[in-house]
């Protein structure tokens, strides 16, 4: 029994309130944080009045409220003086300002006081002020060399203010040479130079403040903040990447934004990690974002997978497959940052291919200064998240078959065969094939290196990885990979032309096993047999599958280019350039030693070559300038992309010499009836042409309007082309004079909404064309065979999602709590799908627009909050939830169409229909099912008596993470939850060679028995096709998981110094350590990908990272 | 420059048409042009026969076998069928029905790809035509008799098929037995390809045969069968060794093998050092052989495995692994079923009994056994039956379709398997068929 966390001793009563009670753990936290935050560092913030109040009044009230001592003489000063007062959240030199207005009295602040003094200086101070007055005159520049205009520069202690003029170039009169200016500009860090020094300078250079809402985030074909934004994105950098010891660079986005649903693969390394942005908006067709890697679109599906790589779930086998997903040739090491777009306004660029939403992953590049080396070593060790419980060992498992045959009425000695458990193995024999199979560790190494540095015109970035992943299967199978990535960039000295550089470059190798390794097996299956032979079974002697190897290798080059100029200071073209190439090379074996020589195997190796290419070009128009009262963006472009795949696979057979599986002229012949071979080839060409408008008044108003016109070579003729726009704007009403004045406390306040309409094409090529393709079983008599390829459509044309995205973001307290919220609807019409077809037309499916509406709707909270920050220690906090429901709302012709048992309206996409269990009769012992005729009956019928009993989308999902600093010290945890239903793995009790859990044991035994497991049944095919798969095993399979922790220590800087290393830490990682689930088949974060799989890896690792 | 920009950005967006234009996949073949040379208007009939090489050695040997009173096996993959405890959502029994539609659908393609051409010879347009048509008057056919009422499909169009009903058995016949007639009068008797691989007019016939005995019409039974009975010149009994092997002149129409096993033989035999048998005869199979029977030494097999002795079939046994040398192909249409057709349609007719007796006899007599003595309409029959069941047993479910024609299937199948059900001798409707083309039923008990 587990325990409850939360009520010591209690079991679990299950999710709903403990999800309750841990955003109401949020909740306090968050609260404690404002507090935390108010007595912190806002000290010097006042707050009084409105009222009439005496001068000593107000200053005993900044003593009360700031600490400051306020001291003056009672000859210069009149403290009974009344002044009208109204501050509220006031700076306190400002508070002082008014107090002293109009006399002749100055102040001046120390650490804890303010000393108030008279104006009135000696005459011999007048006569050396005189001599020493000046005036200075500076220009203030980003960091790029852009001029700052309207940056505010105050001299420190006096009361003298200008802004900068729209070069950046401010001039203050009567300044002294020891007085300090600072400047400030928003979104930049203030600066305190002194005058002397500020008038033998050029130029002034403001840095670019760290705040997030001010950090550059990535957009269609160009950067905002999240101040300025008018879509909705969400971004992950490498701070986030790095803590993270997992292989794919997709998995580290899982809990850490909302609206984005990351379910990994199963526990094999290369499985593939699938990301839903928003919800579904298809029912089948194209699910996948748009992958943008620096530029270049990187195809997501996985070039190929072996034909037996994906093993059916039997009752035997514990499919391993799956497809491999080129996404595992991304080091995440060599990645700078993921940002995500969701709504209409942020993907509409991308026309087409952004309906799913788009994911742009960003690689490192080289920063200018002093040369930097980095290396990163890490090893850690990994096991099974989760396993099934209680299997029921040999004796209880033989007693159970043995009753179902007696309540079958069979003799068990008719049927000897089947029972090699009862006539044949041993019977005091019992192994745990979960935990044989399951149970192991894996090791996993990490090393990463790169030197990267430049000067101001030049930088570069040279970096290495490599990584090292074992399985937890039992045998010498895992994963190698190895990568290497170089990075330039260049601008001329005029800073008119720019160019870089970049490519990427890994090759893995993944060997895994052909088909699952069967975790179902007979209690006492013997590997080897009485004489020392292998054991064969029914194919469920896992050494023997072991040895069915299946290696695949993958090559991937990430290239690309940009070139630009700036044309005028306003005016600035660009050309993007990206290559991609992915090559496989899939080897598999069959020895003969893994096949029962009962069957007259033969062996066998299969070959594969696939390649991808991806040619994109993107030529670029951006114009910026200041029109009217506020700035204009336009920017207008197009994009030229092509892929060709292309792949051979040779299945070779009886080979004489085993060593030479390697070779296919080493094969006796060549398959030409199973699997004969075969050439896939795909051709993928897009045209498009797009534009934006940009126009942002005072930072105040904000409208963003998008155009997109596409071709895509997978329509048919006269259907190729699609038009498609957004509208979006945002309106920042804490820049608004009112909210400054009155609600001082909210420093960030954005209302943004956007409506469009996004374009969405088939999943994959040629889907319009009629055509024959070459037979797959072979030529016939030596002549080659055709076959149809598909039932080609050429009507089918563009889906098109309608997305309106409605949004609030509010910074309170300089920013330091951000709070975003979104409300969402996307409805898409004619969807693009693989439409069911009844396998009587000769296809079971074809590309066919889905006559149906379909609403995706959903609310998006996140919350950043920075709880403490002092000297020392640092505490940061980030929530977010997403709710997602969607909803078909009409599908004309629904009753006569192929989709009428599988949809109902008003119901979600993902409803699941089965049969409903109606309980055990306790007469006979049998499972009882519903009808829709109301009836309870023993038989139902598939299809026709199925019932919606749930749906397989969560109900909501989110993450919380904490991340603590302590000097040196830093801890980072999070938290990825979701609330979601789904199946278990169903069993039949005494069903031959079947799973059988310890429930099992709960059967009906006798007249009168009252349970919901049926009485044993060895032969009950109907108990594990409807009870089995029946409403009963069906429910709540909701988790909470500790998706990642992170401790690091830094080494004190002192102690470096003479080894002149910069920097050393030490760290700790953890992945999915924990899991809180009350689920009870495997691992409930796998239900998506089909339930029973290799669980999600624990994976724990230390390692060191050095800085020189 | 700036304006030279503009203009190229604009002319590409112009030229845009072409440039999304894509080439044609280089593995594959646009369907106008596949009926534009004979070459490869051959090379989709060629496809043809190789699907259906591939798709039915378990729809044609085992599952009917496993169902009827014929097989047993230890696998328990395939324990639904030998128990008659099929469910519609058998994944074996869909992709069977899957495999008879995509012939079907093929064949249809053919039949437009062909009638549409203007290129092609009237001689060659004829042969695929007839060959076409008996494809998808075969698969018809079994879909018929493995499930009652089904669709008939004669189009490609989706938009068609993809709603149909199913139809009765009659009217399916009738097309059925409209397309083998046209198949008979387009094809030859000579073969368009070596060893009788691909259909002739004589296939048409033989199915023709079978058609009519099954459709009780024996008067056109007789004529059919004696039509290929007589044609000795290309048809003759051979020797109980050598019925099976590729040149044998029993054979009417046989399917090409390509290399390893012949059918699904290699499963069937159970090899060296096996600890059980996977599938073997069951006791009232062996029973039924009488003594001396030929066949038994000839096309079964047995082994002795820890004190039990197996039987299983044994018509097909020649491992090869070159085309050109393998010497046994498919046979799915051979002379000995005819001469039990004809002694059939002849007993049930009445006129010629004694004609009915010889033609058991000379199926009797090749294997080894005394000639049948008994004149009487019900002797003959049930001895035919009997003959059937030994002669035909494991090909192309004979048995299973025998027992369910003569409505005997609930009296055996009863005695021997104590879950029978009266609805079992229909196979159901595949659970997602129904639930894609919403106007069809399911068979009564699924």
């Amino acid at each position: 029994m587990k325990l409850n966390p939360f009520k010591p001793g209690m079991p679990y009563d299950w999710l709903p309130s403990k999800i309750l009670l841990i955003m109401r753990l949020v909740i306090i936290i968050m609260i404690t944080c404002f507090m935390q935050v108010s007595a912190a560092s806002f000290a010097q913030r006042f707050t009084y009045g409105p009222k009439k109040a005496t001068l000593a009044q107000v200053f005993a009230e900044i003593k009360k409220q700031t600490g400051f001592r306020v001291l003056y003489s009672d000859q210069k000063l009149d403290d009974r003086k009344v002044i009208a007062v109204n501050f509220k959240d006031a700076e306190l030199l400002d508070v002082m300002d008014l107090c002293l207005k109009d006399q002749e009295l100055v102040y001046e602040l120390d650490r804890e006081t303010i000393l108030i003094k008279a104006k009135e200086p000696s005459f011999l101070d007048r006569v050396v002020a005189a001599l020493t007055y000046t005036d200075v005159s500076c220009r203030v520049l980003d960091a790029d060399g852009k001029a700052l205009p309207g940056a505010s520069v105050s001299v420190k202690g006096k009361n003298k203010k200008v802004s900068t003029d729209k070069n950046g170039k401010f001039v203050l009169k009567g300044v002294e040479d020891k007085d300090i200016l600072v400047i400030s500009y928003i979104g930049y860090q203030p600066l305190e130079i002194l005058v002397k020094d500020a008038m033998v300078q050029e130029s002034i250079v403001l840095k670019e403040v760290i705040g997030e809402l001010d950090e550059v985030k990535l957009i269609g074909y160009g950067t905002t903040t999240q101040r300025l934004a008018t879509g909705n994105t969400s971004r992950i950098t490498a701070a986030d990447i790095e803590k993270q010891p997992v292989a794919n660079p997709l998995q580290t986005l899982q809990g850490r934004m909302p609206g984005v649903l990351v379910t990994n693969g199963q526990g094999l390394p290369g499985t593939e990690t699938k990301i839903q942005i928003r919800g579904i908006n298809s029912i089948d067709g194209n699910r996948d974002p748009l992958y943008i890697v620096d530029g270049v679109p990187f195809s997501a599906t996985a070039l190929y997978r072996f034909p037996d790589g994906i093993a059916a779930l039997t009752s035997f086998q514990h499919a391993s497959g799956g497809s491999f997903t080129p996404f595992n040739s991304l080091s995440p090491s060599d990645i700078e940052s993921i940002d995500v777009l969701k709504d209409a306004d942020a993907t509409a660029i991308y026309g087409a291919r952004g309906a799913n939403g788009v994911i742009l992953i960003t690689t490192k590049k080289g920063k200018s200064g002093v040369t930097k080396f980095d290396f990163d070593i890490s090893h850690g060790i990994s096991q099974a998240s989760h396993l099934l419980k209680d299997f029921l060992p040999t004796e209880q498992y033989i007693a159970l078959e043995k009753e179902g045959a007696k309540n079958d009425r069979i003799d068990i000695n008719d049927i000897k065969e089947y029972l090699p458990e009862i006539f044949k193995y041993d019977q005091n024999q019992n192994t745990d094939w979960q935990k044989v199979i399951l149970g192991n560790t894996a090791h996993l190494t990490n090393a990463i290196g790169s030197i990267s540095g430049g000067s101001s015109g030049t930088t570069f970035l040279l970096g290495g990885n490599y990584r090292k992943e074992g399985t937890i299967y039992p045998g010498d199978l895992g994963y190698t990979r190895g990568g290497a990535h170089i990075n330039l960039s260049h601008k001329s000295q005029n800073n008119k032309f720019y160019t870089s550089f970049s490519a990427i470059y890994t090759s893995d190798k993944n060997a895994l096993t052909i088909q699952g390794l069967p975790i179902f097996n007979l209690p006492n299956f013997p590997l080897f047999n009485a004489d020392g032979s292998r054991n064969y079974g029914d194919g469920n002697n896992y050494q023997a599958i072991l040895e069915q190897k299946s290696t695949t290798k993958t090559d991937n080059l990430v290239a690309n280019g940009q070139f630009g100029y700036h044309i005028t200071s306003d005016l600035n073209f660009k050309t993007a350039l990206g290559f991609n190439r992915i090559s496989l090379n899939g080897f598999s074996i069959i020895p003969l030693s893994s096949l029962n020589p009962a069957n007259n195997p033969v062996n066998e190796a299969q070959y594969a070559n696939n390649t991808s290419t991806t040619v994109n070009i993107e030529p670029q128009l951006d114009y910026n300038k200041l029109v009217g009262p506020g700035k204009l963006q336009v920017l207008i472009g197009g994009t030229y992309q092509s892929t060709t795949s292309q792949g051979n696979f040779i299945h070779g057979q009886n080979y004489k010499d085993e060593n030479l599986f390697g070779n296919i002229g080493a094969a006796g012949n060549i398959d030409m009836q199973r699997q004969p071979p075969i050439t896939t080839y795909t051709q993928y060409k897009l045209i498009s042409a797009f534009g934006r408008v940009n126009y942002n008044m005072k930072d105040k108003y904000i409208l963003n309007a998008n155009y997109r016109i596409d071709g895509s070579s997978r329509f048919g003729p006269g259907k190729q082309f699609g038009n498609f726009g957004t509208m979006g704007t945002a309106w920042i009403f804490s820049n608004e004079e009112f909210l400054k004045h009155n609600l001082s406390f909210i420093s960030y306040g954005k209302l943004r909404a956007s409506y469009g309409t996004i374009g969405n094409e088939p999943a994959s090529d040629y889907n319009f064309l009629q055509s024959y393709t070459s037979s797959y079983y072979g030529p016939y008599q030596g002549s080659p065979g055709l076959v149809p390829s598909r039932i080609g459509n050429p009507d089918y044309r563009w889906e098109v999602v309608k997305k309106l995205d409605i949004g609030l973001d509010v910074g309170v307290l300089s920013d330091r709590i951000l709070i975003s919220a979104s409300w969402f609807r996307n409805r898409s019409d004619n969807q693009l799908i693989s439409y069911s077809l009844p396998g009587l037309t000769g296809f079971t499916g074809y590309t066919n627009n889905f006559p149906a509406v379909v609403d995706n709707k959903g609310l998006e909270f996140s919350i950043n909050t920075e709880n403490m920050k002092t000297k020392d220690f640092n505490w940061r906090t980030s929530f977010n939830l997403s709710f997602n429901t969607n909803t078909l709302v009409s599908y004309p012709g629904l009753e006569s169409s192929a989709y009428k048992y599988d949809y109902e309206i008003g119901k979600s996409l993902s409803i699941v229909r089965t049969y409903s269990f109606a309980g055990i009769d306790p007469q006979t012992g049998s499972a009882l099912y519903n009808t829709h005729s109301g009836e309870k009956t023993t038989s139902v019928q598939a299809v026709v008596d199925y019932f919606a009993i749930g749906k397989t989308l969560p109900d909501y999902y989110g993450g919380i993470s904490n991340s603590f600093t302590y000097k040196g010290l830093q801890l980072d945890f999070l938290f990825s939850f979701v609330k979601q239903e789904g199946y278990r793995p169903g069993f039949s009790p005494g069903y031959l060679q079947g799973y059988m859990p310890e429930e099992a044991l709960e059967r009906w035994q006798k007249p009168g028995d009252v349970t919901s497991v049926p009485k044993a049944s060895l032969i009950d095919y109907e108990g594990t096709i409807y009870y089995g798969r029946s409403s009963y095993f069906w429910g709540d399979a909701s988790y909470i998981k500790l998706k990642n922790l992170y401790l690091s220590y830094r080494i004190p800087d002192s102690w470096l110094k003479t080894a002149k290393i910069r920097q050393v830490k030490l760290y700790v990682q953890g992945q999915n350590l924990l899991t809180l689930t009350n689920y009870k088949g495997s691992d409930p974060e796998l239900l998506p990908r089909g339930g029973l799989m290799v669980p999600t890896l624990r994976t724990l690792t230390a390692g060191i990272q050095l800085t020189l | 420059m700036f304006s030279l920009l503009i203009l190229m950005i604009v002319s590409v967006f112009f030229s845009c048409k072409k440039m999304i234009a894509i080439d044609a996949p280089i593995n594959e073949s646009v369907a106008g042009k596949v009926f534009s040379s004979e070459a490869s208007a051959n090379s989709a009939l060629n496809g043809l026969y190789a699907t259906f090489l591939f798709n039915f050695d378990r729809a044609y040997f085992l599952f009917p076998s496993l169902s009827s009173d014929e097989l047993t096996t230890s696998l328990a993959g395939y324990f639904d069928f030998n128990t008659n405890f099929l469910k519609a959502d058998n994944t074996d029994n869909i992709n069977q029905w899957n495999a008879f539609y995509n012939l079907i659908y093929q064949s249809n393609s053919i039949i437009e790809g062909v009638q549409t051409s203007n290129s092609l010879s009237s001689g060659i347009k004829d042969q695929l035509l007839g060959e076409a048509k008996f494809m998808r008057a075969f698969m018809h056919f079994n879909l018929l008799n493995f499930y009652g009422d089904v669709p008939l499909i004669t189009t490609t169009d989706v938009k068609i098929t993809s709603i149909a009903f199913r139809k009765p058995v009659d009217l399916v016949y009738q097309q059925i037995i409209a397309d083998l007639k046209d198949a008979q009068s387009l094809l030859k008797d000579t073969y368009a390809s070596a060893d009788r691989a691909r259909v002739n007019k004589s296939t048409a016939t033989a199915l023709l045969a079978r058609i009519y005995l099954y459709q009780k019409d024996y008067i056109n039974a007789e004529i059919q069968s004696t039509d290929l009975i007589n044609n000795s010149a290309l048809y003759q009994l051979e020797s109980i060794d050598q019925t099976f092997l590729k040149s044998s002149k029993e054979t009417i129409f046989q399917i090409a093998n390509t290399n390893g096993y012949t059918g699904i033989a290699g499963e069937l035999i159970t090899g060296f050092g096996a600890t059980k048998a996977n599938y073997f005869y069951t006791s009232t199979f062996q029973n039924a052989i009488e003594t001396g029977d030929q066949r038994m030494n000839n096309w079964m097999k047995s082994i002795a495995i820890n004190g039990v002795t197996y039987l299983y079939p044994y018509k097909y046994r020649k491992l090869s692994s070159t085309v050109s040398l393998h010497p046994e192909y498919l046979v799915v249409f051979r002379l000995a079923e005819q001469y039990l057709i004809r002694a059939e349609a002849r007993a049930q007719l009445g006129t010629d009994l004694k004609g009915a007796r010889e033609d058991l006899n000379v199926i009797r007599r090749r294997a080894g056994l005394l000639d049948y003595q008994q004149e009487t309409k019900g002797e003959l029959l049930d001895a035919i039956e009997k003959e059937r069941r030994i002669e035909l047993n494991t090909e192309f479910g004979h048995r299973w379709f025998d027992l369910r024609r003569t409505q005997r299937i609930d009296a055996v199948m009863s005695a021997i398997k104590p879950n029978w059900k009266p609805s079992s001798a229909l196979y159901p409707i595949p659970a997602s068929e129904l639930r894609n083309d919403p106007n069809l039923t399911q068979n009564p008990n699924y």
